[in-house]
């Protein structure tokens, strides 16, 4: 217990146009039983003053930095960089936590050996039609129990035994998530080439467990650090989410295979081919009435899955351009 | 973020880019027109980007009210496409409306193509207009070179447009990539790539006859042939490689035009001719000797950049997706 009071904490929030959600996951921050370090908010591309009059207004000792280059994960390393705490929790703009969710995620890192912790992550409320969808589709809760990868992945997942990166992908939202900084610093960051928009939307809070492991580290999933997400209102959007994500699942497993050997890389694959095959294989039971989300939408869920077998590499040669647009403006100092 | 969504957005505060080359007789004339424009509940922020001025164009530009920004010389400065990128990078508002300097908008420009983007256009491109006064050599630059973009032409969604009167979403400008800085396209056509890149992700380019800028084309002989001596000369390369052009059939075998490039040039001269004609503008028969020179100026710019284009390897389709 005395290692963990030395690591310090900082919770970072990438928002993006959103500064009524963000002002509330800002106060649940406040509110926290042991509060963090350091408060950070990196603003994604910023198009007007709201995020930084409102904090700059109302949330003095909350840090506010613009990162220019539109892109999540492009937020995220720069909160990476920096941020002065030993422990970076990210948590989304549209998310609240609980007053023990700061200190819940914090606990395992006294273990040195534990190098990403996730959360578990409720629907803020299902009012809307959209949100239902999403809670429908199984939400992003993935129980109470708490799991160590990978020192727990032989344990049956859903059933049946698992692949490793199938757990990492279970236990994993970025919505929840801390890390530890030097490891996560030394194995590059997020990859910006995912999380990028309508592009690719998702896949770097799993690619970031799944190296995190790669590199010998656990990953604990800790049920008690609990934040609620609130989903997306509209249906249409929230439907598209579901399917924007699923192609950026099967891009990251794209991606991990290319790089992964021996074992593991017989793991992604039938991981990958079992995750290509999903979409088809709830459309079946859908037909018998047993899968919650309408057919149009499975059957987008189908195309966007395979359409992500070749989405990576396009979206790496995006994600260079964004970046060379910016090089040049992070050292310059206009006159 | 859905595109939607993104249109849906409120508008807050626009950034205009202008990249600016010894422009200092000019510059004033339009950033006042900028400034005079009238659009409840929005901020204007102006970046001028000087691109190694050797007159006081900065200092023109600051006194104006602008932000001035100077690409340095050892940045890759030294072209249009890297000034404007540069100037966009910096940029806080969207839509990033990109505009020459020696053009100065009418008012109602800024409204127009507001008004578009709330309609849901990502790319909006304003049309240039002839100001009264110009001379005669200058009014025939203007005939030679914007016949498909003055304010007598229909609205509609069109291949590519002038960054000269140009409004895009930020987002869509970033995920296009940016302007060519790689000199010869840097200067001619440096907005084709990233026109070619949202193209093929199925955003279309709006033009909107009601945003106008005159154009205060400069006067003089040897000036009309050079400009265009000097939009052939990366006119296949732009073109080729894209296909984000009127008759993108046409570029398909560019050794084939670099051959033609002779009496395509009467055939350039026609059209443009025509094009003026079919909305009752007369005037351009007048000058139809000094287009014909300005087309076949085109055409040995085409045919010398084609040639060393092709001889460096060229890739057709390069920047399609």
């Amino acid at each position: 217990m005395t290692l963990m009071t030395l690591m310090t904490l900082t919770v970072a929030i990438c928002t993006r146009d959103r500064p009524e959600e963000l002002r509330r996951a800002l106060a649940s921050l406040r509110a926290q039983t042991a509060p963090p370090d350091e408060i950070l908010v990196v603003e994604n591309a910023p198009r007007d003053n709201r995020v930084r009059e409102l904090i700059e207004r109302e949330l003095p000792g909350v840090r506010w930095m613009p990162e220019p280059v539109p892109g999540l994960d492009f937020a995220r390393n720069c909160a990476l960089a920096a941020a002065t705490g030993d422990v970076v929790a990210f948590l989304d703009d549209d998310a609240v936590a609980d007053p023990g969710w700061a200190a819940a995620l914090r606990a395992p890192f006294a273990d040195p050996r534990v190098g990403a912790v996730t959360g578990r992550v409720e629907a803020l409320a299902t009012d809307t039609p959209g949100q239902r969808l999403v809670e429908a589709n199984g939400g992003y809760s993935r129980g109470l129990r708490r799991v160590r990868l990978p020192e727990e992945a032989d344990l049956p997942l859903h059933g049946r035994r698992a692949p490793l990166i199938a757990w990492a992908v279970s236990v994993g939202s970025g919505c929840s998530l801390a890390v530890r900084r030097s490891l996560l610093l030394e194995i590059g960051g997020f990859d910006e080439a995912l999380d990028l928009g309508t592009e690719l939307p998702g896949g770097g809070d799993h690619d970031a467990l799944w190296r995190v492991l790669e590199e010998g580290a656990s990953v604990v999933y800790e049920p008690a650090a609990l934040a609620r997400h609130e989903h997306r209102q509209d249906l249409a959007a929230a439907g598209r989410q579901i399917v924007g994500h699923q192609r950026a699942l099967v891009a990251f497993l794209v991606k991990s295979l290319r790089r992964a050997h021996g074992r593991r890389r017989l793991g992604i694959l039938f991981f990958l081919l079992w995750r290509l095959a999903k979409p088809a294989v709830r459309l079946a039971r859908r037909a018998g009435g047993r899968d919650p989300l309408p057919m149009s939408l499975l059957l987008h869920m189908l195309g966007g899955c395979w359409a992500g077998l070749w989405a990576y590499p396009a979206a790496g040669r995006t994600a260079a351009r964004r970046r060379s647009l910016f090089s040049w403006s992070v050292s310059h100092t206009p006159s | 973020m859905p595109r939607e969504v993104r249109a849906a957005l409120p508008l807050r505060r626009i950034s205009v880019v202008i990249p600016a080359r010894d422009e200092a007789r000019t510059i004033g004339r339009t950033l006042e027109a900028v400034f005079a424009q009238e659009v409840s509940g929005v901020e204007l922020e102006v970046l001028v980007v000087d691109d190694g001025s050797r007159d006081d164009t900065a200092a023109v530009a600051s006194g104006s009210g602008a932000r001035v920004l100077r690409l340095g010389r050892g940045d890759r400065g030294g072209s249009p496409g890297a000034a404007r990128n540069r100037g966009a990078a910096v940029a806080s508002g969207d839509p990033v409306v990109f505009l020459d300097a020696d053009c100065a908008p009418a008012p109602g420009w800024l409204e127009a193509l507001l008004a578009a983007h709330e309609s849901g256009e990502a790319v909006v491109g304003g049309a240039l207009g002839a100001p009264t006064g110009l001379s005669a050599s200058a009014r025939c630059d203007h005939y030679c070179g914007s016949y498909y973009v003055h304010p007598a032409r229909p609205a509609g969604y069109v291949p590519n447009h002038t960054p000269a009167n140009l409004s895009v979403r930020r987002d869509a400008f970033i995920d296009g990539g940016g302007f060519a800085e790689r000199l010869p396209l840097a200067d001619g056509h440096e907005e084709l790539p990233w026109q070619a890149r949202l193209a093929g992700r199925g955003v279309r380019i709006r033009f909107e006859p009601g945003a106008v800028v005159f154009h205060h084309n400069r006067a003089g002989l040897r000036h009309l042939l050079r400009r265009h001596y000097r939009w052939g000369y990366s006119a296949l390369e732009g073109k080729a490689a894209t296909g984000a052009c009127r008759w993108p059939w046409l570029y398909r075998r560019p050794a084939l035009l670099v051959a033609a490039s002779f009496p395509l040039a009467f055939a350039h001269t026609v059209h443009t001719v025509g094009c003026w004609l079919r909305h009752r503008r007369m005037e351009p028969l007048l000058f139809l000797p000094l287009i014909l020179a300005s087309r076949l100026s085109y055409a040995a710019g085409m045919a010398a950049g084609g040639l060393r284009w092709l001889r460096g390897g060229a890739e057709p389709g390069e920047f399609r997706r």
